[in-house]
């Protein structure tokens, strides 16, 4: 779902979340982080502002986008705003193509995306 | 007996878990390295056409994937029975090169430099990449730059940064433009400097880790890599050499008669396969591949920085260099070797050159391809019927033939640092970052054809053994 909705905004879309990608946040003045979850409800977005991490939550196999955050401002000296907008898929079993569900999901992030990208200041 | 577990192993590819047992008295008696995640390509992937493995295997690993594809596309090759175009080997070896950089730089910057320069016993909290940026800004920012380098190139040269679509049987995909090549060869002084200042400062805090260099590892082994005619370091093509401890040769080896001189035995307390050097059988054929193998076995390295940075290497440790500790110093040798081959292979003019891909249909039962992964030889073994589809594969991928000597240099360390009756997190972690040295890649390494061996302990709530099953026979 994320990369089906980073190629409709043009964005980036990532295996996982690796160190070499604070550079390109450094750059930013906003960053949307954008994933599946399975505790969101089937078609909904749940929206969260994301602060860079306190504790020493580091960056692995699983890196977390405040564990990202964290590494741009120790590393860049930059801290961009940041939010995840959480998309609420209906089948994680191996397929192929979206579900209505998923579809309707990345539909609001989209729309969601859209609407703060106007408010962030330049 | 008493039983400490590390679970997981941190700050390394893969899951393993390593379980030290103690005497009455206190002092580790004998240590277990477990490898316990299996992936099974081989099994999995018979059936399938050959002409699909590079693409297949690449999915073995995130980080190493570029070796699997070359290893597999070698093998292809010979199964086709083709020579690729003299450009196509150039380009993959380039690819190569970008592979080795930014593996190698995740290594050391991202998994091994938070021990290395924060301390062993550093607070464990920020033992890891963010503490280290927190302390070593510039240094983070090097490593960082240092590994997107590597993907840029492989991106540029291959595709894509990870699972690349470029390299395929007979070749590569496309031929590489002039603009391309310009715009690696502008970013190569940066990413030397940043290779140079990060063994420049390896080598002045060396002496801080006297304890380490003793006992992480220091043992004779057998050394195995590829080597070229003249005998210099090869990564991408070439002969496997197996050096003895003390210097002498072994043997050198054509890649297609591998199966004569390595032998694989399954060990019943990890997924992970312990490869040996046949004439010597198993135990006793222990062998190291790797970085620190790979410039023990070669004469030299073949290019001018990285050979001057050998030299000073083998004048401080001898010509047979037997730490563990020490594969992060012949990392970053490496790095700086990679970086100027790179270079090397760019200035080539041929490497323009518009004929890139040789095609052909089944034309041999099997194939056989080998290359130097970052972690080590990584050996691709197909056969296969009259219509290319695979009937057998053997994978020998490069952290495997480091499981006997990874398994003793946990027992090494634990017997030099874990003192049973006062528990530090300190000793504990060094029993970790002597797996770190090896940078093992363990996802990659465990494809046990046929039956895994399994046993299942029942263990009551005092500890005891209620029941156990195992498939063992």
């Amino acid at each position: 779902m994320g990369p089906a909705a980073a190629q409709i905004l043009q964005g980036l879309a990532v295996h996982q979340l690796t160190p070499e990608l604070a550079e390109q946040l450094a750059g930013a003045r906003a960053v949307i982080f954008l994933d599946a979850d399975d505790g969101v409800p089937p078609g909904e977005i749940a929206v969260k502002k994301i602060e860079p991490s306190v504790s020493g939550a580091a960056i692995e196999h699983h890196a977390r986008p405040a564990a990202l955050l964290r590494l741009t401002r120790e590393v860049y000296g930059a801290s961009p705003d940041a939010w995840l907008i959480a998309m609420g898929g209906a089948n994680f079993e191996i397929g192929e193509g979206l579900s209505e569900m998923g579809k309707r999901a990345i539909s609001k992030a989209v729309a969601e995306i859209l609407r703060r990208v106007d408010r962030v200041p330049a | 007996m008493r039983k400490i577990t590390i679970e997981p192993v941190s700050r390394i590819e893969g899951h393993a878990k390593i379980t030290i047992h103690l005497g009455a008295d206190g002092n580790v008696e004998r240590t277990q390295f477990h490898v316990t995640q299996v992936r099974g390509f081989e099994k999995f992937t018979e059936g399938r056409p050959y002409y699909e493995m590079p693409g297949i295997t690449a999915r073995i690993c995130g980080i190493c994937p570029v070796s699997h594809q070359l290893a597999s596309s070698k093998a292809c090759d010979a199964i086709m029975a083709v020579r690729i175009p003299p450009a196509a080997a150039l380009l993959r070896e380039a690819i190569h090169c970008g592979q080795m950089v930014q593996s190698h730089a995740l290594s050391f910057f991202h998994l091994s430099a938070p021990d290395l320069l924060l301390g062993m016993d550093s607070d464990p909290e920020k033992r890891n990449v963010l503490g280290l940026a927190e302390k070593h800004p510039d240094i983070a920012r090097d490593g960082i730059a240092l590994r997107k380098f590597g993907q840029t190139v492989i991106e540029r040269l291959a595709g894509e940064r990870i699972h690349p679509s470029g390299i395929v049987p007979g070749g590569v995909a496309k031929p590489l433009d002039a603009a391309v090549r310009d715009a690696i060869l502008k970013e190569l002084p940066d990413a030397r400097a940043i290779a140079w200042r990060t063994l420049d400062l390896f080598k002045c805090i060396l002496d801080g880790f006297p304890a380490e260099m003793a006992n992480f590892g220091k043992m004779p082994t057998m050394y195995a890599g590829l080597v070229g005619n003249a005998g210099q370091l090869r990564l991408y093509d070439g002969r496997i050499r197996f050096r003895n401890a003390d210097g002498s040769m072994a043997a050198e080896v054509d890649p297609p008669e591998y199966a004569s001189y390595i032998g694989e035995a399954a060990v019943s307390d990890s997924y992970l396969k312990a490869p040996y050097y046949k004439p010597l059988g198993y135990p006793a054929g222990i062998y190291r591949v790797g970085p620190l193998a790979r410039l023990n076995a070669a004469d030299r390295c073949g290019t001018e920085a990285a050979d001057a940075e050998l030299k000073e290497f083998r004048e401080r440790f001898g010509r047979m260099v037997d730490s563990s500790f020490h594969y992060h110093y012949a990392r970053l040798i490496e790095a700086i070797y990679c970086l100027e081959r790179l270079q090397e292979l760019l200035e080539t003019p041929s490497i323009l050159d518009r004929h890139v891909r040789a095609r052909a249909e089944v034309n041999a039962a099997e194939g056989v391809g080998v290359v130097e992964a970052p972690r080590g030889a990584l050996i691709h073994h197909y056969k296969v019927d009259d219509h290319g589809a695979i009937q057998w594969a053997n994978l020998i991928v490069a952290t495997g033939h480091n499981n006997l000597a990874i398994g003793r240099s946990v027992e090494q360390v634990s017997k030099a640092f874990v003192k049973g009756a006062r528990l530090e997190e300190g000793m504990l972690n060094r029993v970790s970052a002597v797996v770190r040295a090896y940078d093992p890649c363990l996802s990659c390494s465990t494809h046990a054809a046929g039956v895994a061996p399994l046993r299942i302990e029942l263990v009551g709530p005092g500890g005891e053994l209620l029941d156990e099953l195992s498939n063992e026979r």
